[in-house]
């Protein structure tokens, strides 16, 4: 692997990791929902630090003739995990929100008998 | 007249031009049901008529898709006033209050826990446009396979519906329901008891009908996707029927 790409991946991995944790900071993300981005940005400064692990890993095991294609498939696969926690989540959202809006609208309902008596 | 407390839900959206004439014709024939209009997020006059005639409104405070939106809302309010059976009855037009009585009638009489107003049974009125209804038929045809009898109209928005399946809904499976077949198995899976009846229906009055080109090619595809959804759902769902089945 290039000495130019292990020091982008490296910078990568970094700026991922110092945005999530401002974000996190700043109230924006909570911490349960960042946990694979935390990861992914680890899997990132992991890759020049333990490139032989990775090296080993697409010839030996996978039967991989270029290491970068197991990089590649270890991020696929993380995105993959998380849209389906997303739809999850999604999913449901979607049901709190449809209660939500019938409680409501009964509520105002019974609020406006109220002040009509 | 009845000592059951019946309730009928309105279904309404944007619905101005429609929404008086079914409220009067709810009203003159009157046998001692309580009438709530369900309005899902309109942005006409539909809240102002109601208010007029003197019809209690549920207003959505946004659109929640199709009348399967106002499903919940409808379930949760006759959970919390205590309504023995409530109905569901479309605000365009298309359902008569004459024929109300023939859905209530089963529940009435301890036949059914679930009641379908279908037009398909007997042919008169109404029919619905052509495409749909071989849609329709076949999806039908798949969820009488599964129920082990016939239906003819999983589509049909005139429905009637007991305390067994008020308390499911409104207490147990409280989750967005998108569409009739949906409805009808899930209930099917708490144990509850399904009736088809004939009714007439008519067109709606005015305006156009929810169904549009896209939304009536993506119907199919959509029924048979949230059929296989509930068929995935059915060892759960008996397991609930289980542990609340006593519950009426």
């Amino acid at each position: 692997m290039g000495i130019i790409i292990k020091i982008g991946t490296s910078l990568l991995g970094l700026l991922f990791l110092l945005i999530v944790i401002y974000f996190v900071r700043k109230g924006s993300l909570r911490p349960s929902y960042v946990i694979l981005w935390i990861i992914i940005s680890l899997f990132l400064l992991s890759i020049p630090l333990v490139e032989n692990v990775y090296i080993y890993l697409s010839y030996n095991i996978l039967g991989f003739q270029n290491a970068t294609h197991v990089i590649y498939i270890i991020l696929i696969g993380f995105l993959f995990v998380y849209s389906f926690y997303l739809t999850i989540k999604f999913n449901k959202i979607s049901d709190q929100v449809q209660i939500l809006i019938s409680y409501t609208a009964i509520l105002e309902k019974e609020n406006q008998q109220k002040y009509l008596k | 007249m009845s000592k059951h407390k019946v309730l009928i839900a309105v279904i309404a959206f944007n619905e101005d031009k429609n929404i008086e004439s079914v409220l009067l014709d709810l009203t003159t024939n009157n046998w001692g049901y309580d009438i709530i209009v369900i309005n899902n997020g309109s942005n006409d006059n539909t809240t102002e008529i109601c208010a007029r005639i003197g019809i209690p409104v549920i207003s959505h405070c946004i659109n929640t898709g199709n009348s399967f939106g106002t499903v919940l809302t409808y379930f949760m309010y006759a959970f919390r006033n205590g309504y023995d059976i409530v109905c569901q009855f479309d605000g365009d037009g298309q359902h008569l209050a004459a024929e109300l009585i023939n859905i209530v009638n089963p529940i009435k009489d301890g036949d059914a826990d679930y009641v379908i107003g279908s037009r398909f049974i007997t042919g008169e009125g109404y029919q619905s446009y052509s495409i749909r209804r071989i849609v329709i038929k076949i999806l039908s045809y798949i969820i009488g396979k599964i129920l082990g009898y016939n239906i003819t109209d999983i589509t049909s928005g005139f429905r009637a519906y007991n305390t067994k399946v008020i308390f499911y809904f409104a207490k147990i499976y409280r989750k967005e329901i998108f569409d009739g077949n949906q409805l009808l198995l899930l209930s099917h899976y708490f144990g509850a008891k399904i009736k088809e009846v004939p009714v007439i229906m008519e067109e709606r009055l005015h305006g156009e009908s929810e169904f549009k080109l896209i939304p009536a090619l993506a119907f199919p595809v959509e029924g048979i996707i949230n059929i296989l959804g509930c068929l995935l759902q059915s060892n759960n769902l008996r397991t609930l029927r289980g542990l609340y089945g006593n519950n009426n």
